[in-house]
């Protein structure tokens, strides 16, 4: 659950992206216009008695400039002092170039662990629940790693601190933990451990993985952290001000203090120009917004895999120059730019076009694009416009399937009536002996055991293995936390259990088998078993562009004691279940166990989405290895599928531990 | 981009050490400030030209200069920021040039410009200024300061 929780938020991130509230920002005006006048009419009068000294006497009192002097300078001071505190504003398009839709098993584990909490009420509460879950892993480890102790040892020896020979180890769950000297505490400052909790729980995972994971190649003791959740505040549909040229003024103010004051021209001279600059930012006006967008997607049909050239066209409507626009393609989340970058910065005179080009890739499925982020500035800077253009031309892209149509799948004995060719222990009319019995009359002829009436033991009728077809109900599990990957780069077990179902359809279909399927999914989807041309027709469409298969993972949280008795009500009794999961919590392996449990024939394939990189990776890994193995105790044939790896292969090195 | 204005702004205070100082680390810290695409050591660096210019200024050096040597270190902020600005919404890449050359001529222009105005008013104006025209002018521009408060 917790893993099905994380993920929705993370998708809840993803999708933040499109909640963005479209208003328009006020924006205050640049210039005050009560205090502009005045300031402009000092300066024009100024400029009068500059071109007629004779207008005024000269008895005007120097007190009056150096009033001004240090009134500039602490205004001056003041407007610098308020410039250190704020900052350029602007906004932060989206990071459409990777934007994953998985997480790899475990990284909630990492949070709980290392942070960040925002009290230490939250701190407490997390490190109690790492606690408890790495204490079940530790049991279920020590439980399936030796024959001898029975759970009543286990728990002795946990209290004790006597189940591993590291002490450190030990003491976590012993129940009096020896004294840490102060110099082992300094010890681990020095070493920039982040504290004495987080070590031993690296202790004990290090331990646990020595134990139940042998081939584990990665020390991440020296890894990096894995990166903290940031969150950012959107800020999509507004016009605003950037504030680039905040703070001139206070310059310009001291530059008239000092000048006045030491009467130094040259500073005087600073002043005037910096603030004609200035004023001419005010004076900018807002940016356009008319911006046209088409983008034409090149092929929409693609191979698995392939790359897809995407080609965005860009037009100014506005009649106006755009000096400063800068688009960002609404890339499909799910999808990775390949080639190029779907970001463009240009200058557009009024009617002109241009274009850019960029290319992306996916594994499978349907993937719309969003309309294209786009941000217009004034030639100064000074205000900045984001909205979302409208986009034109090819908005989707749908993977072709392409199943291994010489692919066989090892299917359980759980046989319908119907002919096809899984070998029954039933006896009958087949290719493979099964046993003889006393003759029937009616029995055909070319079944009779000749050789034994030849021996003048009267007449008896060979009997054969009924080979008869089998009817597979595949289960697909899509919920929200069977979106992981071991990595954000890898396909997700989704993707890969999509693919796997699709070839494993096909082969079943190409054995006469009864084939239909399911999604263990809020999303729902079901296919009745079926054969045929038309069937397979149907199921190729579900796969490529049913939601419940989609990239993206569902919002809605699954409940499977709504939705497996409803699937237990559609699947025929004879069915048996193939399901696709990658068993990364307690869910998926409890579904599997009941289905099993409640008669039908369990075959799981699980695509193997964890990674060792962290600590929390790693305990990911042994409670999914525990997973199974309590699936293989539970009598289901498992296919543990490494990521990388053929399924045909993978099928072969399950077999040959499967007893039947 | 930001080299031009960055030379010209020490090439104008080049005649007092302490200016020069200030100019170079000023400098310095722009640059850096631009490569790593943070806004803060670029601020302290324009900053430190703008102290430069107060510097050289309050020495008493060439007024022309002084006023060039601000213009220099206003156009540091000016292509910077827009640099830094450009690098975090699109990234950098060769079809970025466009965009910061369109920015950078705008502002060139009016910064020259502005320059010159006030240069050539500068030299038509007579030595013997009469005390009130100056706190005139003085006042003038401490009120038009806060009233643009794109600056403040």
């Amino acid at each position: 659950m917790t893993g099905q929780r994380e993920m929705l938020s993370d998708a809840a991130e993803e999708s933040a992206f499109e909640e963005d509230v479209e208003t328009e920002q006020r924006i205050e005006p640049f210039i005050s216009p009560v205090i502009g006048a005045i300031g402009s009419l000092l300066v024009g009068v100024g400029f009068v008695v500059v071109w007629k000294p004779s207008l005024v006497g000269t008895s005007t009192e120097y007190l009056a400039v150096y009033a001004i002097s240090v009134v500039a300078i602490i205004a001056g001071i003041w407007y610098s002092y308020r410039r250190t505190f704020a900052s350029v504003s602007e906004s932060t398009p989206p990071t459409v170039e990777a934007r994953s839709t998985t997480s790899v098993p475990g990284s909630t584990f990492d949070r709980l662990l290392r942070g960040p909490f925002p009290s230490q009420g939250d701190r407490i509460k997390a490190r109690r629940r790492v606690s408890k879950r790495l204490r079940q892993a530790t049991i279920d480890v020590l439980d399936s790693t030796s024959t001898d102790r029975d759970a009543s040892s286990i728990e002795a020896a946990l209290s004790a601190g006597t189940w591993t020979d590291d002490p450190m180890a030990g003491d976590f769950f012993a129940e009096e933990a020896t004294e840490r000297t102060l110099r082992d505490r300094i010890e681990n400052v020095r070493l920039g451990r982040p504290n004495l909790f987080v070590l031993s729980v690296e202790r004990v995972v290090g331990e646990l993985a020595d134990r139940y994971l042998p081939d584990r190649a990665t020390d991440w003791y020296n890894s990096p952290e894995t990166s903290a959740n940031t969150r950012r505040r959107s800020t999509f549909g507004t016009v605003r001000s950037t504030g680039r040229w905040r703070g001139l003024g206070a310059i310009a103010l001291l530059a008239i203090g000092l000048g006045a004051g030491l009467g130094k021209p040259g500073l005087l001279l600073v002043a005037g120009p910096l603030l004609l600059v200035v004023g001419y930012a005010a004076m900018d006006v807002e940016p356009p917004q008319s911006i046209t967008i088409e983008r034409t997607v090149e092929p929409t049909d693609p191979d698995p895999g392939e790359r897809v050239q995407v080609r965005v066209d860009v037009h100014n409507d506005s009649g106006r120059w755009v000096p400063d626009l800068r688009i960002v393609d609404g890339v499909p989340a799910g999808m990775t730019v390949a080639d190029g970058s779907p970001r463009h910065g240009t200058v557009l005179r009024p009617g002109a076009s241009t274009w850019f080009e960029y290319s992306v890739q996916a594994e499978r499925g349907t993937h719309t694009f969003e309309s294209a982020y786009t941000i217009t500035r004034n030639l100064s800077g000074s205000i900045e416009r984001t909205f979302r253009t409208a986009t034109e031309g090819d908005r989707a892209i749908t993977y072709r399937l392409q199943p291994d149509f010489e692919a066989t799948f090892p299917l359980r004995q759980q046989a319908s009536s119907h002919v096809g060719r899984v070998l029954t222990d039933v006896g009958g009319s087949g290719l493979e002996f099964h046993s003889v019995r006393e003759y029937r009359s009616g029995d055909p002829l070319s079944r009779i055991d000749w050789n034994r009436a030849a021996q003048g033991q009267g007449l008896a009728t060979l009997q054969f293995r009924e080979e008869r077809s089998a009817t597979v109900v595949l289960l697909l599990d899509t919920r929200a936390a069977a979106y992981v990957a071991p990595d954000e780069e890898a396909p997700s077990a989704v993707d890969r259990t999509v693919q796997a179902a699709a070839d494993v359809f096909r082969a079943l279909l190409n054995s006469d088998d009864r084939v239909g399927m399911a999604a263990l999914s809020p999303r729902g989807c079901w296919l009745p078993p079926g054969a045929g041309h038309v069937h397979w027709a149907r199921a190729e469409a579900l796969f490529a562009k049913d939601p419940a298969f989609s990239t993206q993972p569902p919002t809605q949280a699954f409940h499977p004691h709504v939705r497996l008795p409803k699937l237990r009500k559609r699947l025929p009794s004879d069915a048996q279940i193939v399901m696709f999961s990658p068993l990364c919590d307690d869910e998926s392996s409890s579904i599997a166990r009941q289905l099993q449990a409640h008669g039908y024939p369990m075959t799981v394939i699980s695509p193997d989405p964890t990674s060792d990189g962290t600590v929390g990776q790693t305990v990911g890994r042994i409670e999914r290895k525990l997973r199974l193995s309590t699936l293989r105790k539970a009598d289901a044939r498992v296919v543990d599928w490494q990521p990388a790896e053929r399924l045909a292969l993978a099928f072969d090195r399950a077999q040959r531990r499967w007893s039947r | 981009m930001t080299l031009v204005p960055v030379v010209v702004c020490l090439v104008s205070v080049a005649g007092n050490g302490a200016g020069l100082l200030f100019a170079i680390a000023g400098a310095l810290a722009a640059l850096v400030g631009v490569e790593l695409g943070r806004r803060l050591v670029l601020g302290v660096g324009v900053a430190g030209l703008f102290a430069s210019v107060l510097i050289v200024g309050v020495a008493g050096y060439d007024p022309a200069f002084v006023a060039v040597a601000g213009i220099a270190a206003l156009l540091t902020w000016d292509i910077a920021d827009h640099a830094i600005s450009i690098a975090r919404q699109l990234g950098t890449g060769p079809d970025r040039r466009r965009l910061l050359l369109a920015h950078s001529a705008g502002s060139v222009i009016v910064a020259v410009g502005a320059l010159a105005v006030v240069l050539v008013g500068f030299s038509v104006t007579p030595r013997d200024l009469p005390l009130l025209a100056v706190v005139l002018l003085l006042a003038g521009l401490l009120a038009l300061v806060p009233a643009l408060r794109i600056g403040r």
